[in-house]
């Protein structure tokens, strides 16, 4: 009998900045990602991870996710580019959600795909596709190369936050959004606060 | 009662009394504002309301936010208060914006009773005041406390003043949980905050889908001598705020202060310095960017401390304005037609560097507005991610509405 993901989302999500972002719905505010290495595939953060993408030019890349319980037993095609990170999710639910958009996008381009417990994650990645939609904007530039690009996301959790979990707090909000953050603290000790989002 | 008059207003303002040529005091009505965006921007500059925030400041910051997330009481942020009151504005008749969440002013009340012309009583209340927008609701919560006081004449410490903040000109939808706070003038500086709710009610907005709300805070304050005369009820506007029920940021719903100009502040030190170089070419020098056609350019969104350059607005991800852009954007970076003559951008490597546009793809000045007032340039990659996650921060910490709903610009180093 074949292991297979526990759950799985497709759908297309926009390249902005040359990447999209995996989001915790746990996250209150755009994830602050370093940027400072050059990675092949992944950037992560707590409770978020940017995926790099290789096509110079705005588009739509097909983005397929999947939660494991177990470390994935399949994968992307031969000759696909990998990379895999390890990421914290800390969310205060009892079990994980993630969703993916593209930086400047104001609501998720995907569904919710449900993970397991907070704690540690594996993530890995596989692009393909990408040099086919390079040649496929270099043939048409009036057509965006859209669901030419592919992504292949797999999570699954290796085991609980503990003080010797590596953390990735992610840059510094800059000075401003302090005060902005005082602000909503406030707010909240007030009794006021956000209500939790809706479950896709 | 007949035969007197009385006023009531704050030191400085301008309907504070006067003496005319006779020597008899003069009351004047206060100017009244109109609420829409643009005179916000007028006053905001005027008032010198710009934040700049300065990144070595950041640690003392945090430690601000780390104290105040500590406070339990219903009162204003203390850090919050004490940086917004020692700003140059914070004495003006309109207080200070210290950014769209947060407004402070340390003024003084002053009224009297006017028999024949001459003043025959006077008190002086010292005060200092902040109001926040709340980010989670339509509420803005201004919180009075008044520092000290001062009486001559038919006034005491045991006459009374009564003071409220409520929603002025622009009241539509606008209600306070509570009127006149009244007490003796000499209980005022007993150090209570006395705090109004202002809510704003969506349903009372023709506006779609963001259901935008304008009004005016003002302070009024009505008093009675110990003679049992009682002054006008007199009031001044102070400062704007807006609300909005937008489902385009994480709090669909918020108030905050329009008095302040928006402005991303992108300065050197965070990580993308060939970005902020960029945009300073783009603002300063923009015949001289890419694409270069020979001839002048006009690239909008510089802040020139007041608003005679033309703004950013902003547009929907993914909309119509912002597929343009980004469509256009690629073509000049990528030298497609109409972008394959001479003073196109140079080849560079696209595996350590991105192609990065100025005016932003989400705005309606982008480069898909068909005029060529727009600059690109190579800078590496790893900047344009930051940047990008710097404009992504700022659009929902200043909750920049979509198009002519709200202005905004850029200052680059």
């Amino acid at each position: 009998m074949p292991v297979m993901p526990t759950r799985v989302i497709e759908s297309h999500v926009g390249i902005d900045y040359r990447h999209f972002q995996v989001g915790s719905r746990g996250l209150h505010e755009p994830p602050r990602f370093p940027f400072d290495e050059m990675p092949s595939i992944l950037t992560v953060v707590d409770n978020a991870v940017a995926v790099h993408s290789a096509v110079h030019v705005h588009h739509a890349a097909a983005v397929r996710m999947e939660s494991w319980e177990i470390p994935p037993t399949t994968g992307g095609p031969d000759g696909a580019d990998r990379d895999e990170r390890q990421v914290v999710f800390d969310d205060d639910a009892d079990e994980i959600v993630v969703y993916a958009q593209a930086p400047m996008a104001t609501a998720p381009e995907t569904g919710m795909l449900h993970l397991n417990a907070p704690g540690e994650y594996r993530v890995r990645a596989y692009r393909w596709g990408s040099n086919d939609a390079i040649a496929a904007y270099a043939a048409d530039p009036d057509r965006q190369p859209d669901g030419i690009e592919r992504f292949l996301i797999q999570f699954w959790r290796i085991g609980d936050i503990t003080d010797h979990t590596t953390r990735h707090p992610g840059r510094g909000a800059p000075a401003e959004h302090q005060w902005d953050i005082a602000i909503r603290d406030w707010a909240q000790r007030q009794g006021f606060g956000p209500n939790p989002p809706a479950i896709g | 009662m007949t035969g007197y008059t009385g006023f009531i207003s704050v030191v400085g303002d301008p309907a504070e009394p006067t003496i005319d040529a006779a020597g008899n005091v003069v009351v004047s009505s206060p100017p009244q504002r109109t609420g829409t965006a643009e005179e916000a921007v007028r006053v905001a500059a005027r008032r010198n309301n710009v934040f700049d925030a300065d990144p070595a400041q950041r640690d003392k910051l945090e430690s601000w936010s780390r104290a105040i997330a500590a406070q339990t009481a219903a009162q204003p942020p203390q850090q919050l208060l004490d940086e917004c009151l020692k700003q140059p504005g914070a004495d003006s008749p309109g207080g200070h914006v210290l950014f769209r969440g947060f407004w402070c002013q340390k003024r003084t009340v002053h009224g009297g009773i006017i028999v024949n012309g001459k003043i025959e009583g006077e008190f002086w209340v010292d005060y200092r005041a902040a109001a926040i927008g709340n980010p989670f609701v339509r509420k803005t919560h201004v919180f009075f406390r008044g520092d000290d006081y001062r009486t001559e004449g038919t006034f005491s410490g045991w006459s009374t003043l009564g003071l409220k903040y409520e929603c002025r000109v622009l009241t539509v939808g606008c209600t306070a949980d509570k009127g006149f706070v009244t007490k003796d003038i000499g209980d005022w500086d007993d150090g209570d905050w006395v705090d109004w709710t202002m809510d704003s009610d969506e349903r009372q907005s023709s506006q779609e889908p963001e259901r935008v709300l304008r009004h005016i805070l003002g302070l009024t304050g009505q008093a009675i001598d110990d003679f049992g005369r009682p002054t006008v009820t007199g009031s001044g506007d102070i400062t704007g705020f807006r609300c909005d029920s937008a489902n385009y940021f994480p709090s669909p719903l918020r108030c905050v202060f329009t008095d302040v100009i928006p402005r991303l502040n992108y300065n050197f030190g965070n990580g993308y310095d060939e970005v902020v170089h960029h945009i300073r070419k783009a603002q300063n020098q923009p015949a001289q960017t890419y694409p270069n056609y020979g001839t002048p350019k006009n690239i909008p969104g510089k802040w020139a401390s007041d608003a005679s350059q033309p703004p950013l607005t902003r547009v929907q991800y993914n909309g119509e304005d912002w597929k343009k852009n980004a469509a256009e954007k690629d073509r000049a970076c990528d030298k497609q037609p109409p972008y394959t003559g001479p003073g196109q951008l140079p080849d560079f490597d696209k595996t350590t560097r991105q192609c990065d546009e100025y005016p932003f793809a989400t705005t309606q000045q982008g480069a898909g507005k068909g005029d060529g007032n727009f600059s690109i340039q190579d800078v590496p990659k790893e900047q344009n991610g930051l940047a990008g996650n710097a404009l992504q921060w700022y659009l929902e910490w200043d909750r920049i509405l979509y198009k002519d709903l709200d202005n905004y610009w850029v200052k680059a180093g």
